[in-house]
């Protein structure tokens, strides 16, 4: 074992990035224009928004479950931003504080119905989701039609560095700080032995259930996370602000290399992804195709990914690798 | 030689590591009981498997009645005569005894109408007194064994072959079967029988065939001659192909690990005291409880009893509290329960311990590589890479590499759980000599082995089990491969108190946790849900009606039931995946499209013939999605959540790309035809009453809906029954995406425009109304009318809510709380009782602390 310390990057997660050239090489071809700074600068916030619920969801996707709360979620903390903070700059701290509070306690419950009553993840997630819907619909009509956010916050959703927007950074910063986590804490690395085989984890005595429950939860703090940044990017948000966050995010995780059958996932590969995704929006847009395409496109997308990771998974493992109900603990018996 | 009915001739069969077997002849003449004999690993299941054409040999013939086997396959066999017995795997214990029965035989009625007079019959002619009634999981392991044999006889087989048929029973039922299998012989027929039980097969058999380590020793004629000495020297013995480390019989004094009156279902009354540094070992012949005892010792099973490590109690039940206490275990379920396939070699060897290589939190890379490299050098594991996801080594390498993990846990008993199954002679070296190294550091260990030989190289100690008690201690020269064969094999000690169990489960049948299985799902009768939503539909009824005037009025009941004729027809769709566990999330989407294409292609001003292709793209469309969604699910393998999502956003954008906003009118006379009624009942949801009353029968009394419950409830049972299980699923996918296409016509019907997003809506509502009609996410359970019945509730409970003006998002909130209510109901309270009985341990603890200190 002396050979020298070089690892070949792993496949799973370089084939977002070999995807990115591939589409870079395209527009060049047939819409040059999608590629100029201009219009890159333009779309990145949106690559980043997308990017940070890509990130949530891979959380919980490495753990078993499946999140379909995140529109839900989304819309909360956009909407306690506009309630809390009333348009006032003042009152932004605390607007943001509640906003991040309550997304937060969603993930909590989504994981405390999941992880400790072993409920199927993707019933009580869109099911915690129509519930919290309901009550943001109820908050909102107490609010004015056209609520704002307060103007620091907007002419902060504005504010560059380096020529990037704000949320860009912290939405790189998050991804690079996740990764850290996941590879170099014994949190991080159980995390993944949790996801990777629940059974084998709880026999090396890992606690599965308080694993599963926190995905669930910072999860759902980051996409708390996303509804105040994209609330701060677009100024008056409505009701229909998280509508894009249902599917979007599970094609970027998917993109990004996270493993169905848990445990393995990179942050950095899932930002990717969802560049990838946001980009090439854009350039059906530039080309004047409707927007519904990217649908299609995301569609196929998951289900190439998903195609290609089993075949992958095959050729080095040899064995067919069954999925279990998504979200169940192993002490279930 | 050509009169014999069953003919095995040059059987080979290698495995990863192992040759189970290696040119095995094998015969069995009719009307004889031909015994096969051979320690465990000896190639008996192997040989029974490749006979009974579940197990494809690599080289050799099986002649089955003088015409041969083309290829491995059981269903094949059973149609040239052969019956295969298992021990009770076969069996779909959410069945009762009658459908298990038709299940697995193409005799008996066609549709389930005399299924119990013939079951009763079938029954009947054995003296068993089992009712052909009972749910299956309510027998006892005794009476399923029969039932097992009942249900290979309904076939009138030639050839029946009986694999470990006793272990299971009382002596009464020893007696029980061995007439049976006398008259089945008497009949002409050939019993093929395995066991362990000397004593038996030398009361019972004619000729005995034995195995040693895949080849045949030998076949004799059983008479007073032939001792129970003779065919154990024929069975050990295989030659030394590994030189076992040393003992260095220094064992110390100090006690490290004691066990008094462990006990749980499987074993009884364990007790030993193990020392420092000493290898004690766990034998019998498979299934005698020493796996269980094993497994308890480290918390992975529950059980009763005192255990003591170091000088501290032990709280027996997760691994957790038993490696707090100084025990680690090892499990013999390698892929299941040790290794985290996807995941590196390094992680899988460090996952325990990685407070080792921590500063501030970080781990250091190096330290970790450090570590890891020394011990894959000193284990000699084979890896291209640290980092190589172990599911890519072999089976030995995985095992030293978890074997790993015993050297850096400062543990002070390890337990392994069978070292070397599926690891090649040069691995299992290594592996002896990493477990004779720890001991000597100081170590306890107590292996589980069901290789005789092995625990006789290893061990200084061996405790021999049979039926679940310690027979037997052997220690010093007395620790031999033949000594422990002998005192396992001779044990004439049968299953105890069989009966005394049976009647404590049937007290529990009366309990309060019987009561709420009856309510709550759990239940077999499917009536059960039917009646409980019957009765939450008339209690919310009775509400509206005495809050509102407006809600019992025939225009409003009319318009409560046309409103749930798409939800009915979607929920029965979903039913259909949930039936097979499932889900549908694209039913959603497929309404959106086809209103959308009824938009186009059922416009207005069409002539009839125009509508009617119109209705049939739009059913195409659901043949289509459904037959994707299948093959992607089975053929592919992706998991039917993701699947679904993906076919969501496909189908989706489709709707969204043909109408981007609603738009085009859908066809009055279409509208008019949906809308028909009679009094003030619409005909629709008489139609879809009638469909769901058909679904139900097709469900509960048809042969063909009888193996889709038995694929819901257990594929691997239904597939071993000769169930075409891809069929059903891919069945049930096409038939969720058709059904939920007819329901977009009913909902184009509704709205009368083309509505791209009209359908997301009901995609979780279906699930919900599916669980609250008594559709569990488990599979097996529901009915049609319950779906439909749950639709309508759902339907009903907006209705109310529209009606009483409250808010627009209370509506949306009590669906999501009503699927949350449903799915938490019907799953069970058992993890909510668990979660309060970890709480009161918990504070009970909490209290013991503070008292002592």
């Amino acid at each position: 074992m002396a050979a020298p310390h070089w690892r070949p990057p792993q496949m799973r997660f370089a084939a977002i990035w070999i995807a990115i050239v591939g589409l870079i090489c395209f527009c060049a071809i047939v819409a040059p224009r999608s590629l100029l700074p201009s219009t890159f600068l333009a779309i990145i916030p949106l690559a980043a928004f997308l990017a940070i619920a890509a990130t949530g969801e891979t959380l919980v996707l490495m753990a078993r479950g499946i999140d379909l709360s995140i529109p839900a979620v989304i819309t909360l903390s956009s909407t306690i931003i506009l309630g809390f903070s009333g348009g006032r700059d003042e009152a932004m701290l605390a607007a943001v504080v509640g906003a991040l509070f309550f997304s937060t306690a969603i993930g909590f419950i989504n994981g405390l119905l999941v992880a400790v009553f072993e409920l199927n993840a993707l019933i009580v997630t869109l099911a915690v989701g129509a519930i919290t819907s309901g009550i943001t619909l109820w908050y909102r009509e107490s609010l004015p039609q056209e609520a704002r956010v307060p103007p620091g916050m907007a002419a902060w959703g504005d504010a560059r560095l380096l020529d990037l927007n704000f949320s860009v950074w912290i939405v790189a910063a998050l991804a690079i700080i996740l990764n850290l986590v996941l590879r170099k804490t014994a949190v991080g690395r159980h995390f993944s032995a949790v996801g990777a085989n629940p059974r084998a984890a709880w026999v090396a005595g890992l606690n599965v259930a308080v694993y599963q429950m926190a995905a669930f939860t910072v999860a759902a703090f980051l996409y708390g996370i996303a509804g105040i940044l994209v609330s701060a990017f677009i100024r008056n948000p409505t009701l229909k602000v998280g509508e894009p966050y249902l599917l979007a995010p599970i094609a970027a995780a998917v993109l990004g290399g996270t493993a169905m059958s848990g445990g393995i996932g990179s942050m950095v590969a899932v930002a990717g992804a969802a560049l990838f995704l946001t980009q090439l929006g854009q350039v059906l847009q530039m080309l004047g195709l409707s927007s519904a395409l990217q649908f299609v496109i995301e569609g196929i997308a998951i289900a190439l990914g998903m195609t290609f990771s089993r075949i992958n998974l095959a050729q080095w493992s040899g064995v067919k690798i069954p999925f279990g109900a998504t979200g169940q603990t192993p002490a279930s018996r | 030689m050509t009169s014999a009915s069953l003919v095995l001739s040059g059987i080979c069969k290698r495995y990863p590591g192992v040759q189970a077997l290696n040119g095995v002849d094998f015969e069995c003449r009719p009307g004889e009981i031909h015994a096969v004999l051979g320690e465990n690993g000896s190639g008996k299941s192997t040989l029974l498997g490749v006979a009974a054409g579940a197990v494809s040999a690599d080289q050799g013939r099986v002649r089955i009645l003088g015409k041969e086997l083309p290829a491995a396959d059981p269903l094949q066999a059973r149609e040239m005569g052969l019956a295969a017995v298992y021990q009770d795997d076969s069996l779909v214990r959410e069945l009762s005894v009658a459908e298990n029965l038709l299940l697995g035989t193409v005799a008996g009625p066609s549709t389930l109408g005399g299924k119990l007079e013939w079951a009763a019959r079938q029954l009947a002619s054995y003296d068993l007194n089992i009712s052909p009634n009972a749910i299956v999981g309510e027998l006892n392991a005794s009476q399923r064994q029969f039932l097992e044999i009942v249900k290979a006889l309904s076939a009138s087989p030639k050839v029946l072959l009986l694999d470990e048929p006793t272990s299971s029973l009382d002596i009464s039922g020893v007696e029980k079967l061995g007439e049976i299998v006398r008259r089945i012989v008497a009949g002409g027929a050939a019993v093929v029988y395995v066991s362990h039980r000397l004593p038996e097969i030398l009361a019972l058999a004619n000729r005995v065939t034995i195995l040693r380590d895949g080849e045949g020793q030998g076949t004799y004629e059983v008479s007073d001659r032939l001792s129970e000495n003779d065919l154990v020297a024929l069975m050990v013995g295989r030659p030394i192909e590994t030189e076992y480390p040393a003992r260095s019989g220094l064992a110390s004094q100090e006690i490290v690990l004691s066990a008094k009156g462990l006990s749980a279902a499987r074993f009884h009354g364990v007790a030993f005291d193990l020392r420092r540094g000493e290898v004690l070992g766990f034998a019998g012949s498979e299934g005698n409880g020493q796996r269980e005892a094993l497994r308890a010792l480290g918390g992975l099973e529950p059980a009763a009893g005192v255990v003591i490590c170091g000088a501290q109690p032990v709280k027996l039940g997760t691994p957790r509290e038993a490696l707090d206490a100084g025990i680690l275990s090892l499990s013999a379920d390698r892929a299941a329960e040790s290794i985290f396939s996807g995941l590196g070699v390094r992680e899988n060897m460090t996952v325990q311990v990685l407070g080792h290589f921590a500063t501030y939190g970080l781990i250091s890379a190096s330290k970790e590589r450090v570590t890891t490299l020394s011990l894959i050098e000193k284990l000699n594991i084979v890896t291209a890479d640290l980092d190589q996801p172990i599911g890519g080594l072999s089976g030995g390498n995985q095992q030293k590499a978890v074997l790993a993990r015993g050297f850096l846990h400062e543990a002070k008993a390890l337990l392994i759980d069978e070292p070397t199954q599926g690891v090649d002679a040069k691995a299992r070296f290594d592996i002896y000599r990493a477990i004779r190294a720890r001991a000597d550091e100081g170590l306890a260990c107590v292996v589980n082995s069901s290789d005789a030989m092995e625990l006789a190289g290893l061990c200084d100690r061996v405790l021999v089990f049979s039926r679940g008690r310690v027979i037997r201690e052997l220690s010093g020269n007395e620790v031999t491969e033949e000594s422990i064969v002998s005192s396992f094999l001779r044990s004439k000690e049968v299953v105890a108190g069989v009966k005394e169990r049976a009647q404590a489960s049937q007290r529990h049948w009366l309990s309060a946790a019987s009561l709420r299985q009856l309510v709550a799902g759990g239940s077999n009768q499917w009536w059960v849900p039917l009646l409980f939503l019957l009765l939450l539909t008339l209690a919310v009824g009775s509400y509206a009606t005495a809050r509102t005037d407006a809600f019992l009025t025939p225009l409003n009941i009319r318009h409560i039931l046309l409103a749930s004729a798409p939800l009915a027809l979607v929920t029965m769709a979903q039913f259909n995946v949930l039936m097979v566990r499932g889900f549908d999330v694209s039913v959603g989407a497929v309404i959106s499209l086809v209103v959308v294409i009824a938009s186009f292609l059922i416009a207005e001003d069409m002539g009839a013939g125009l509508i009617l292709v119109g209705t049939v793209v739009c059913v195409a469309v659901g043949v289509l999605v459904g037959l994707s969604n299948g093959a992607l699910v089975r053929y592919v393998g992706i998991n039917s959540v993701i699947t679904t999502i993906a076919m969501l956003s496909f189908v989706q954008g489709i709707a969204l790309y043909l109408r981007p906003s609603p738009f085009g009118v859908i066809s009055e006379d279409f509208v008019d035809f949906f809308q028909t009624r009679v009094g003030f009942i619409p005909v629709s949801f008489l139609i879809i009453l009638l469909a769901a009353i058909g679904g139900d029968m097709w469900l509960y009394r048809t042969r063909s809906g009888l193996k889709m419950r038995a694929v819901g409830f257990r594929e691997e049972a239904a597939k071993r029954n000769g169930v075409r299980v891809d069929f059903v699923h891919m069945r049930a996918y096409l038939l969720s995406a058709v059904i939920a296409a007819f329901s977009g016509l009913f909902v184009g019907s509704e709205v009368g425009v083309g509505s791209p997003i009209i359908g997301s809506s009901y995609t979780l509502t279906s699930i919900a109304a599916a669980v609250l009609g008594g559709a569990a996410l488990t599979g097996g359970r529901g009915s049609f009318v319950g779906a439909l019945l749950g639709a309508l509730f759902f339907t009903l409970t907006v209705n109310i809510i529209a009606l009483l003006a409250l808010n627009t998002g209370a509506g949306i909130m009590t669906s999501g709380a009503l699927t949350l209510f449903a799915v938490a109901l019907y799953s069970g309270l058992r993890p909510i009782r668990r979660v309060f009985g970890n709480m009161r341990t918990a504070l009970g603890r909490f209290a013991d602390g503070t008292r002592t200190s």
